[in-house]
């Protein structure tokens, strides 16, 4: 599953531990849902689209 | 580095390389432990000399200072860099863990054999019952109760990682177990030894867990 987490977070400035410290992650977890090693749970998925304010499928879309 | 590059600049590469650090220290350190396993009841004696003796313990020794300090450094960065309460708190059970282990390493050392200490830990020696009653008791207890909380503690990924490593040590103990019981009764092996086999799987788990966790 590819997702935009990269850029979003970049947009803010945001580190991948200071996402981590939001999302209440490890900062590998972080790290493994940007690239792609990790697919997130769906509260966790919830949990990063509220953050940015934006909906699951504006932050994840299927690879297909 | 502006905090914009901080972000754009992967965190990543950097995970690898302190993860592949972590990895090798951690492969030194079971090395050790299975060549001083296999080297049985004669254990440090007599296979190694005494300066070889303690060249191995001092390397061992360095290599769980070296790999608690880097596990420290991630769980307190000294760059101000947050982390999140939960992977603290993982973090620091893992600590207490291996500090349980470590207590309990150096009591059956201690009390043991009083003769020769590393005969009680690296090898098959006899222990008095009061000794192993009570490591045992304490491996028993310590354990569960620190894996609970552990496990209470572990955000999702950290999971995965450790459900992968359990896959593989679950795999690496149905392979090693039966093929080394089958070739003991062939006279190909020796008897099988159980901590020798404990730490095959423990490696498998944990390089299969640090690999995935990252």
């Amino acid at each position: 599953m590819k997702n935009r987490l990269k850029v979003l977070r970049a947009e803010r400035d945001w580190s991948q531990a200071e996402l981590a410290g939001h999302l209440d992650v490890s900062r590998q977890a972080v790290n493994a849902i940007e690239t792609g090693k990790h697919d997130p749970s769906l509260p966790l998925a919830f949990k990063i689209a509220r953050l940015f304010n934006m909906t699951i499928e504006e932050v994840f879309h299927d690879e297909a | 580095m502006t905090k914009h590059d901080h972000a754009q600049g992967f965190d990543d590469e950097q995970g690898l390389s302190k993860r592949t650090i972590k990895i090798v220290l951690g492969a030194i350190a079971y090395l050790i432990a299975l060549a001083i396993l296999i080297t049985g009841e004669s254990a440090l004696e007599g296979v190694f000399s005494g300066t070889t003796n303690l060249v191995i313990l001092l390397v061992a020794a360095i290599t769980v200072i070296v790999l608690t300090v880097l596990w420290l450094k991630e769980i307190y960065p000294s760059n101000d860099e947050p982390v999140a309460a939960s992977t603290r708190k993982s973090g620091n059970i893992l600590i207490l863990s291996g500090a349980l282990g470590a207590v309990l390493a150096v009591g059956l050392m201690w009390f043991g054999d009083v003769d020769d200490p590393s005969q009680s830990i690296f090898s098959n020696a006899a222990i008095s019952p009061t000794i192993a009653f009570v490591v045992g008791a304490a491996y028993l207890i310590g354990l569960p109760l620190v894996g609970w909380f552990w496990h209470r503690t572990i955000d999702e990924h950290e999971m995965a990682a450790n459900q992968a490593g359990a896959l593989v040590g679950i795999y690496a103990y149905a392979l090693i177990a039966p093929l080394w019981w089958i070739g003991e009764r062939a006279s190909l092996l020796p008897p099988q030894e159980p901590m020798i086999v404990f730490v095959i799987v423990m490696a498998a788990y944990t390089v299969t867990w640090m690999i995935k966790r990252g």
